[in-house]
């Protein structure tokens, strides 16, 4: 897969790299993980909790920490990188939010496919289509859209199977 | 694609190292533990953020309480897929911590560890969302509340400690060096 030779030409610059145990990007930002299963239970428990929308700002907010934190450090690398991995769909990979598919944008509007996603896939099969969590991934790939293409939005979710979901939103104007 | 820098985290020569780089891989920028479970990975920051808003919205003792209901599935998973229950508790113990080690939850160092009495210090150093949520803010930190949860049911559930509520009397958030976790009254 062609991110899998990216990530390996970000290891070889030493853009990605390891120390105490730990992953680090731009020797800087740390990576943590979190069971993908148990993050879709944590998200349902928040929904049940404080509601839909409140998940979708979450994730918006969660999102856009981590746009932000990495485009900071890009700026600081940014002679080292190649082009190609200055890319959206690849950073969303990177920092572990998902592959995203078929994104097509236009000027008013916004759509693109989610394939095998570890969080939402299993919250699907557990929670159905009203998942929390794909309230709380619509906020965090709108976080994304906008803050990548200064295109704000507010994304809706169309689910053909736990394997495959569809977003799309407009443009807020 | 495989790799992200695992081949250097596992590089060792100890049991639990070589256990570990048979059941752990990096594919498509998350882990994916004996080809089954899968981790989500992401930036220390997202995570601080997100825990430490859900936090100052529900309360320390709910974010507590989520991380503990969210862990047990991950609990029951890694006891089936590692073989845990025919581990002794000291086995069970060093594999759990170089685990979470790896998969960024900071290097557990245990100052007590008795099932039996269900008595447990635990100092938790260089876990990487704690230490970014006392970047961000501070002494008002709440984000090792929804870790101890996730600690306390994987101390219950793997390592047999019945009363495993955990507090902190430690904290890095307020100028500790490391997380310093007992089993007590949970902070609510």
């Amino acid at each position: 897969m062609l991110i899998g030779a990216q990530i390996n030409e970000l290891i070889l610059k030493k853009l990605l790299s390891t120390e105490k145990n730990q992953i680090k990007l731009f020797n800087n930002l740390s990576y943590s993980m979190y069971p993908a299963r148990a993050m879709s239970v944590t998200l349902e428990e928040v929904k049940t909790r404080k509601g839909s929308e409140y998940l979708r700002a979450l994730g918006y907010k969660t999102g856009k920490a981590g746009v932000d934190h990495v485009r900071d450090e890009m700026r600081i690398y940014e002679k080292m990188l190649p082009d190609r991995l200055k890319d959206i769909k690849v950073t969303l990979t990177i920092l572990g939010f998902g592959i995203i598919d078929d994104l097509d944008l236009k000027e008013k509007s916004v759509a693109f496919s989610i394939p095998s996603h570890p969080v939402i896939g299993p919250a699907i099969e557990r929670y159905g289509s009203e998942a929390g969590a794909i309230s709380f991934y619509e906020g965090l790939f709108a976080a994304f859209i906008n803050e990548w293409f200064q295109f704000p939005t507010d994304l809706s979710t169309e689910v053909l199977s736990p394997d495959n979901v569809l977003m799309r939103g407009e443009k807020r104007v | 694609m495989c790799l992200c820098g695992a081949r250097s985290v596992f590089s060792g020569t100890t049991i639990e190292k070589k256990i570990l780089q048979k059941i752990i891989k990096i594919e498509h920028a998350h882990a994916v533990l004996l080809s089954k479970l899968h981790y989500i990975m992401w930036p220390a920051r997202s995570f601080a953020v997100m825990w430490q808003q859900l936090g100052e919205d529900l309360g320390p003792g709910e974010l507590y309480d989520i991380g503990f209901k969210a862990g047990e599935d991950g609990a029951d998973e890694i006891i089936n897929l590692m073989g845990f229950r025919t581990m002794t508790i000291p086995m069970r113990l060093r594999m759990l911590m170089r685990m979470f080690e790896v998969l960024g939850f900071g290097v557990a160092e245990w100052i007590k560890m008795d099932p039996k009495q269900n008595q447990v210090i635990l100092h938790l150093h260089n876990m990487p969302v704690i230490d970014e949520g006392k970047q961000l803010y501070g002494p008002n930190s709440l984000v090792s509340h929804h870790y101890m949860g996730i600690f306390a049911v994987h101390m219950r559930k793997e390592l047999g400690v019945e009363n495993a509520d955990l507090r902190e009397t430690q904290s890095v958030a307020k100028g500790s060096k490391f997380s310093e976790w007992v089993t007590g009254v949970k902070f609510k």
